[in-house]
């Protein structure tokens, strides 16, 4: 299998005192599902938002898609995320005044696709995910697992390769992290990389991988 | 390309939540409302106060007699006819300042049947009230009553006398001395002070207990002469010694009208800048606070992939558009308001058409620049710790 993502002695240091994360070797591979676990600190969510290109190393060297990206600019990091990250947050994140079709074709835009082309896509995701009947439902009215599955074709559309959920079920009862896990397998034995922060017994046994961080490191 | 793009996502996300664009928007409306209101305003009011000016003050001229002179006879009997000898007099009037009297509408003896005022009382001759530009209920001097002085009433004398309106025969008492009210004088273009008091007759002051303290001559002019006759009245007068009177024309009519348009024009613009402020720090704190409240979609939109100038973007088009739609209402209704107001006053209302255009274009760069402001805050904003909130 391919690698997607790989680090290389990834450490991140909050002011002088924390050390959130230290000496992470990891590797990413192409369609695989990865779980990260571990104890609340213990530096999860900082993994997954250095592997997102939202927050970067203290120290190591982290490459995405074959590109190191210590000494990228913010334009390129943005221009990255744009093309190869998708996102899932437990809280969903769904803009509420857009209706649901606009919130997933919102995926794309930075990806500067024609608007049209962005909605087709939308329209098939969610057909896909079973919500080709909410379309043009508010965020408000939807339930935790239609929330979650219109974050999660907001997070694939556009031909993402790595998919970054974080806490994705902790807001779901058990039938419906099934259907998220289900649904992010899928997309995994498509092609797509999945890496999920979870304390869900119910998630991380269903992973291909799992890593599991104590203190911001991970135990040999 | 990405500029459109920007004004396409700010305007679905101002459609999405329209509060936000009608409540910043109002705000922008009423300042620049108050920029064209006032702009218009100021032309209007401009061309008619002026005009009113040239109208009278641009016309007279006063003669009064100078510090040096000692003569108590200085303005001689044929006083007319001399002046009407310069060219551009078109009337002259000699004004007597009688001094303050005590006016009565009850007669001596019985003040339980009316009411008594000190006032001022002036002397003129026939010709004065039309001299004056006076506008009067009732008649003019020229018909004696008998040997009994007649008197014209300012109208705010009239008021306090209780004497609203001239039925049949009405005396008054000036100094307990009768005489016949002929009229009530509503208005007049110049010596807006004798509305407080009364005229007489000059020929009638010794026989009503009245004695001039000073005289003076208003002359009135052809447009444009005032500053000739001024020079020319003295010596028409006296040319034995014209340094025994003195002439006061008006300012030159052009230099006052520049000089007060200039005054009201800083005055309104002053009011609008104040209200442009105002709308200014209403979309930026509208913004502002539409930004902080959306944080964790600029950390989402961050993620999406985001750059900080696509957020500045959006921001300020937003803003831009606030300030687009709410300097074209504001332009609107100030247009209407003025026209309105203009209309109400009698006024020709004049609009300048670059005032709704420059209100516009104001106010669309005070959108972009008040909610730059706010954009560059988004922009820096850290998109994990905003996803956390």
């Amino acid at each position: 299998m391919s690698e997607i993502a790989r680090m290389e002695g990834v450490g991140r240091r909050f002011g002088t005192q924390v050390v959130a994360l230290a000496g992470i070797d990891l590797q990413v591979h192409q369609g695989e599902v990865l779980a990260i676990t571990g104890p609340s600190g213990s530096g999860k969510s900082t993994l997954l938002n250095i592997l997102g290109l939202l927050d970067t190393a203290s120290s190591g060297q982290y490459t995405l898609n074959g590109r190191p990206t210590s000494r990228l600019r913010s334009a390129d990091l943005a221009e990255m995320r744009a093309q190869l990250l998708g996102f899932v947050f437990q809280a969903y994140h769904l803009m509420t005044a857009r209706n649901v079709i606009d919130n997933v074709a919102l995926g794309a835009y930075y990806r500067r696709i024609p608007r049209r082309e962005r909605y087709r896509e939308a329209l098939l995701l969610l057909e896909q995910l079973g919500l080709g009947d909410r379309l043009t439902a508010m965020p408000p009215t939807l339930s935790g697992g239609e929330s979650q599955r219109v974050a999660i074709a907001r997070a694939i559309i556009g031909g993402k390769q790595l998919l970054l959920c974080d806490e994705p079920t902790g807001s779901l009862d058990s039938e419906n992290t099934r259907l998220v896990v289900q649904t992010l397998k899928r997309y995994a034995e498509e092609g797509i990389s999945v890496v999920i922060a979870t304390h869900d017994p119910l998630v991380w046994r269903q992973a291909h991988r799992e890593i599991r961080l104590v203190d911001g490191r991970i135990p040999s | 390309m990405r500029v459109f793009a920007a004004i396409s996502e700010a305007t679905w996300d101002l459609l999405a939540q329209p509060r936000r664009l009608i409540g910043a928007g109002l705000a922008t409306a009423l300042g620049i409302g108050l920029f064209v209101a006032a702009g218009t305003l100021n032309t209007t009011a401009s061309q008619q106060i002026s005009a009113a000016f040239d109208v009278y003050r641009a016309t007279e001229v006063r003669v009064i007699q100078s510090h040096s002179g000692t003569e108590t006879d200085w303005i001689p009997g044929d006083y007319l006819d001399r002046l009407q000898r310069l060219a551009g007099v078109t009337t002259a009037q000699m004004i007597a300042d009688l001094d303050q009297g005590v006016i009565s509408s009850s007669p001596p003896g019985r003040p339980d049947l009316g009411t008594s005022v000190a006032a001022h009382i002036w002397g003129v001759d026939e010709g004065g009230p039309r001299a004056l530009g006076a506008v009067i209920d009732g008649s003019q001097f020229g018909q004696p009553y008998g040997d009994v002085p007649t008197v014209l009433l300012g109208s705010r004398l009239a008021a306090d006398l209780d004497i609203n309106t001239i039925d049949g025969i009405q005396a008054v008492w000036l100094n307990g001395n009768p005489a016949i009210v002929r009229g009530i004088i509503r208005s007049l273009g110049r010596r807006t002070e004798i509305l407080d008091g009364a005229m007489v007759l000059t020929n009638d002051s010794n026989s009503l207990g009245l004695h001039a303290i000073t005289d003076e001559i208003i002359i009135e002019t052809v447009g444009g002469a005032a500053q000739s006759i001024a020079e020319e009245a003295p010596l028409a007068l006296r040319p034995d010694n014209p340094t025994l009177a003195s002439a006061i024309a008006p300012p030159d009519a052009s230099q006052f009208r520049q000089t007060f348009e200039s005054s009201i024009r800083q005055a309104l613009l002053a009011i609008s800048g104040v209200a442009i402020l105002v709308g200014a720090l209403v979309i930026g704190s509208s913004i502002a606070g539409s930004v902080l409240a959306r944080t964790a979609e600029m950390g989402l939109r961050r993620a999406l992939g985001a750059r900080s100038t696509d957020l500045l973007a959006i921001i300020a088009a937003e803003g831009t558009i606030v300030g687009f739609f709410g300097g074209t209402a504001g332009a609107s209704l100030g247009l209407v308001g003025a026209i309105a107001v203009s209309s109400h006053l009698g006024w020709k209302p004049i609009v300048d058409p670059l005032a709704p255009l420059l209100g516009v274009g104001v106010s669309t760069l005070i959108g972009l620049l008040a909610s730059s402001v706010a954009g560059i805050r988004a922009a820096r904003i850290d998109p994990a710790a905003a996803l956390r909130s």
